[in-house]
């Protein structure tokens, strides 16, 4: 499960501003290294003169050279096709008649009454492997409690985790001793507001589509690219794992988060698993050369109750969490009222 | 059958290379800011990573995917190594034209954002990592590869990426504890080492 551990490290160490190229610039810098990689092969494929005169009946070094350019441009359209969509098919039968029923199930929730100042409280057992000293075995740790405040509305109020007795603020900006520096007036590196599929808010998975193809398709396109071992139908189900991980999802955008994943190709169905606590499910996975990410469910009120990742080389678990508690408070660090 | 991307590259086709650049060469620069925090260091990086790439092609596999992690990897090569590139590669950068002596605006800014806490803050914490630590960094975090196109970026196993960005993490959050120490300022080849403390290589 690298998410957790990526995005933990993203809110210690914001990334500062992203900015192009000026376009004139660019322009400058790909037509010198052009001229010099062109320079350099007239210098590599100079061929004597007879021979020269033999070749001279083919086509032209350049007139390929512009074939290759437009072959090259649609191998990386339809790449790009294949990306935007994944590969044909869907999931297996079971894993999608399973993911229906849990659609339905999550459809039928309440929908709660949410304030923008609010925060999502998230309560879980977890466990994770580390792999020390550049081992190729990981070593679980102890299963230990987690508990998460997540801003409902905005991604730039301060959020906290306290996991193993740390208390530690979650902010797009930096942390430096427990407290979270805050931007200077103006400063435009980071995108105050609902935050994105990959950094959501409990209103951004409001605002999603509710539709599952159009839901998924967005998924194929924010992550594009990425993820380039697991491919693009490995990373729309990632995507998706990290969106209901450790969140409180909107009825409607949970239905429509696992009618998406139904249409994953790969996607299958894993019968009598147990969650961190013991809890007895069925699971929903996604199998790679790597391993394997699963999904738990209640089995009598299919609602999401942890995950677990598997090493395949290693052959061990290395992920294993439960989710115990979710709540609506009204600060970070409140816990909810019985 | 068409010649793919990674095969055209192999061959040293230059237009190839400028399929390469359209695709990613904002990777590369923006990956090289975060590395060496100045927007002219990372102009530079960014003609000596393709030059390096051109130089370094017979090396790509002719089958596989994106060729974005191996360029990301010879961006943090480049970075690490910035005097040894910009020598092997001196006739080349002398004939590439000067920027443009009037700041735009864009520049302006860059300067503002250098001033502040946030910035100062980041390259604080992030500047007292193993040199090793920022660039699995760089790449995990910032450039947005995964662990296995991490690994292959910077040729080490799967399992040390994995432990790098673990005890990346634990040395964060040690420092988020500690009472503040003043930033370090950064030194030449982008990297911050902590005083009395030897830089690259690590224990893996």
């Amino acid at each position: 499960m690298n998410g957790n551990e990526i995005s933990e490290l993203t809110s210690m160490l914001p990334p500062p501003a992203v900015r192009n190229l000026p376009d004139e610039r660019a322009d400058v810098l790909r037509e010198h290294m052009l001229t010099e990689f062109r320079r350099a092969s007239e210098k590599n494929t100079a061929v004597p003169r007879r021979i020269h005169r033999r070749l001279a009946r083919r086509p032209s070094r350049m007139a390929l050279a512009g074939a290759c350019v437009v072959a090259a441009a649609t191998a990386i359209g339809s790449f790009v096709m294949v990306s935007g969509t994944g590969s044909p098919g869907a999931a297996t039968p079971a894993a999608a008649r399973l993911l229906a029923q849990i659609a339905n199930a999550a459809e039928q929730q309440s929908s709660p009454q949410v304030r923008d100042s609010e925060f999502m409280y998230i309560r879980s057992e977890v466990a994770f492997a580390s792999y020390t000293n550049g081992s190729q075995t990981p070593t679980m740790d102890k299963l230990h409690e987690r508990q998460v405040w997540l801003p409902v509305a905005n991604v730039c109020v301060a959020g906290l985790l306290i996991e193993e007795g740390e208390r530690t603020p979650l902010s797009p900006y930096p942390v430096v001793n427990g407290k979270v520096v805050p931007p200077s007036p103006g400063e435009p590196s980071v995108t105050c507001g609902k935050g994105t599929v990959n950094g959501p808010t409990y209103r951004l998975l409001q605002s999603l589509p509710t539709d599952p193809r159009a839901l998924l398709n967005l998924i194929y396109a924010d992550t594009r690219g990425e993820g380039q071992a697991a491919g693009p139908d490995g990373e729309a189900f990632t995507t998706i794992g990290d969106l209901i991980r450790e969140a409180i999802v909107p009825p409607r955008t949970a239905a429509a988060l696992y009618r998406a994943a139904a249409l994953i190709p790969g996607v299958t169905l894993v019968g009598h698993v147990t969650n961190a606590v013991g809890r007895p499910g069925i699971a929903i996975a996604w199998t790679n050369s790597q391993g394997r990410s699963e999904w738990i469910f209640d089995q009598a009120t299919l609602q999401f109750i942890g995950e677990r990742d598997y090493d395949n080389n290693a052959h061990e678990v290395t992920g294993d969490t439960a989710i115990l508690q979710e709540a609506f408070v009204s600060k970070a660090g409140q816990l909810p009222g019985r | 059958m068409e010649p793919s991307l990674r095969g055209r590259v192999r061959d040293g086709d230059p237009d190839a290379f400028g399929v390469l650049f359209d695709n990613y060469s904002r990777a590369v620069y923006n990956l090289a800011f975060r590395l060496t925090g100045s927007w002219v260091e990372a102009e530079e990086v960014v003609s000596l990573t393709f030059l390096e790439a051109w130089r370094l092609r017979a090396r790509v596999e002719p089958d596989g995917e994106s060729l974005r992690p191996w360029l990301m990897g010879i961006t943090v090569n480049v970075v690490r190594n910035f005097s040894r590139a910009t020598r092997r590669h001196k006739a080349a950068m002398a004939r590439l034209p000067e920027p443009t002596a009037v700041p735009d605006f864009a520049d302006e800014l860059a300067e503002h954002i250098d001033d502040t806490a946030r910035l100062a803050a980041l390259r604080a914490a992030f500047g007292r990592l193993r040199p090793t630590d920022q660039e699995v960094i760089a790449l995990c975090v910032w450039a947005e590869l995964d662990y296995a196109a991490a690994a292959e970026a910077l040729g080490v196993p799967i399992g040390t990426v994995r432990s790098r960005l673990h005890r990346a993490r634990g040395k964060l959050r040690q420092m988020a504890r500690e009472p503040q120490r003043s930033p370090t300022l950064r030194q030449s080849g982008g990297y911050v080492a902590e005083p009395g403390r030897s830089a690259p290589g690590g224990t893996q």
